[in-house]
């Protein structure tokens, strides 16, 4: 029996090793050969596939697969890596990604934020209620809060300048974001009326202005 | 080598943490560079009275804990140059910080500062330990009121327990004309039931809540606290300074004060 | 009371100071529970001559008594002496 190519099942797909002396040519000849003959037995389940014991290149790996689908009934969904150095890559890929759909999920906090109450969140985070003078709201990510805003708020507390905090009412003690402090003016102004205002980031300065559909367009949810 | 004094009282609400902003705040008006430390972890207050609450990024628990040098904590006054504030941690507690860390941190400030103020939390618990482990000198503040004298005496009496060189008196609050009718106590009477040394009297004045309001101590200033306070700056630093008549001022003067405040 | 006294009131800051010094007297002396001990130990010899104490039970402290010659009170040290044997213990 010829053993260049051997085909391993496993619980979600398939294993192919590969002989890593034979030419491509050949190797590919070997290749047709099992999956025809494999074929009825496979029958024509989705699988992942990876291949194992030879080192391919991407267009290599392309035609296998294209083998495997001309020859057989199976239907490839994936290619599954086994070199340790692109596994370790893609694992990285797949955590970025992952993180980065995190940044744009919130957590909700119901109640007011009175003074020495501390709130922080590993999202971007909603405050049904008021932040007190005193009070301090931390969050990786954006901090809005449906509510009087008047302790401190710190958004972006990992570096993420793109954060921005909003209140319905804007009457902050200190904002942070990323690494850059606002703190509310010696002799404020007094405002009868609430009006909402989102603060964030620009060249390096922290800004103040009011919400409004202009604003929201220039938001980035990253 | 700069004086650490610790403001204490044993009960609230008698004027220690307005004691500590005035005094912290005249004696940099007299050009002595000054820090002043609020010891009342989880409920800060000298930071609104000096109002700097808007500037705090790290405080004395993060010093302590090492999260931030000395240095990044002080909040420089938008008023004097020379004056700084540690403010407390207001989502901490007192156990927070030890004794031993305090007076760690005096004896590094006292290398910069010509004086480095206390303000010590009402109670003997721990805030207590923790405010006087470092000071050179203490001053007792208390209004003509029995419970307040009362608890001064216990204060004074642990001060003593604790070796503290210089114990002076604050009388705060004296209202002359309740004085004068006999219905409250002198600070002659204080003075003569606590023996200690009398430091200055400071009478019960509404523009220290007005001062309080606008976070801005008032001394120095033409009001009567505001020149009570004065003179015991000056008497800190040595100088002799006769007691204020808190009577001629309390007649036409302060009329004509008000009147013209109205306009 | 006596009728007369109507006409002396004392001002309250009189009576202020008055209540003070003996509270404080009471306050400083629980301040110092050495002294306390002291004065407890030295109770306890010197009654110790004559009748047998349970030292056990024997408490002092201070508190504030009616004076008999002007209204008012003044402080008085009291001691609670649970007496085991009147006869003198047989020492030495």
């Amino acid at each position: 029996m010829d053993n260049s190519v051997i085909i391993k099942g496993t619980k979600s797909g398939i294993i192919v090793v590969l002989n890593a002396v034979i030419t491509f040519e050949e190797l590919k000849e070997a290749f047709i050969k099992k999956f025809e003959e494999a074929s009825d037995f496979l029958g024509s389940t989705q699988v992942a596939v990876s291949f194992e014991g030879r080192a391919l290149s991407l267009d290599e790996e392309k035609e296998l697969l294209s083998l495997i689908s001309k020859h057989s009934k199976l239907r490839v969904v994936c290619l599954v890596e086994t070199d340790p150095l692109k596994e370790q890559k893609m694992e990285k890929a797949l955590g970025e990604k992952l993180l980065e759909i995190e940044k744009n999920t919130g957590q909700f906090y119901k109640g007011n934020l009175r003074s020495g109450q501390v709130v922080e969140a590993e999202h971007s985070i909603i405050v049904l209620g008021d932040v007190k003078a005193g009070a301090k709201i931390i969050s990786t990510g954006n901090i809005i809060v449906l509510g009087t805003l008047s302790g401190t708020a710190f958004a972006g507390s990992k570096g993420n300048t793109n954060a921005f905090v909003l209140a319905l009412d804007m009457r902050p003690t200190q904002i942070r974001i990323a690494s850059l402090i606002a703190r509310s003016p010696d002799n404020p102004v007094k405002e009868k009326e609430k009006k909402t205002k989102i603060v964030y980031v620009e060249d390096g300065n922290i800004y103040m202005e009011e919400f409004n559909k202009n604003v929201l367009d220039d938001i980035r949810l990253n | 080598m700069g004086e650490v004094i610790v403001v204490t009282s044993g009960k609230g609400g008698v004027g220690k943490t307005t004691t500590t902003a005035n005094v912290g705040t005249g004696l940099a008006k007299l050009d002595k560079k000054v820090v002043l430390i609020d010891t009342d972890i989880g409920l800060r207050n000298l930071d609104v009275v000096m109002g700097l609450e808007n500037r705090i990024v790290y405080n004395l628990v993060d010093v302590v804990e090492n999260n931030c040098r000395i240095r990044q904590a002080l909040i420089k006054d938008k008023r004097y140059p020379n004056l700084y504030l540690l403010p407390s941690a207001q989502t901490r507690d007192k156990s927070a910080v030890t004794p031993e860390q305090m007076k760690k941190l005096a004896d590094e400030l006292r290398e910069e500062f010509d004086y480095i103020i206390m303000d010590c939390p009402a109670g003997i618990e721990q805030g207590f330990q923790n405010a006087i482990a470092g000071a050179d000198s203490a001053l007792v503040v208390t209004t003509p009121e029995v419970s307040a004298v009362r608890d001064a005496d216990r204060i004074i009496g642990l001060l003593e327990a604790n070796e503290m060189k210089n114990t002076h008196l604050v009388v705060n609050r004296l209202r002359t004309d309740m004085v004068k009718r006999g219905d409250m106590m002198s600070s002659d009477d204080v003075v003569e039931i606590l023996a200690v040394d009398l430091i200055g009297v400071v009478p019960d004045d509404e523009n220290i809540v007005v001062a309080t309001n606008n976070g801005e101590p008032l001394v120095g200033s033409n009001s009567l606290a505001g020149q009570a306070y004065m003179n015991i700056c000056r008497r800190l630093l040595g100088e002799e300074v006769p007691l204020l008549d808190l009577n001629a001022r309390n007649g036409i003067v302060n009329k004509l004060a008000s009147l013209f405040k109205k306009n | 009371m006596k009728w007369t006294d109507i006409f002396k009131k004392k001002s309250s800051s009189n009576v202020a100071k008055d209540r003070l010094k003996l509270v404080l007297v009471s306050d400083r002396a629980n301040c110092s529970p050495d002294i306390m001990d002291q004065i407890k130990n030295d109770i306890i010899n010197v009654i110790s001559k004559y009748v047998e104490i349970d030292t056990e039970g024997f408490d002092i402290k201070i508190t504030q008594v009616e004076s008999e010659e002007n209204e008012g009170t003044v402080p008085a040290l009291f001691a609670n002496i649970p007496i085991k044997d009147m006869r003198a213990p047989k020492n030495k």
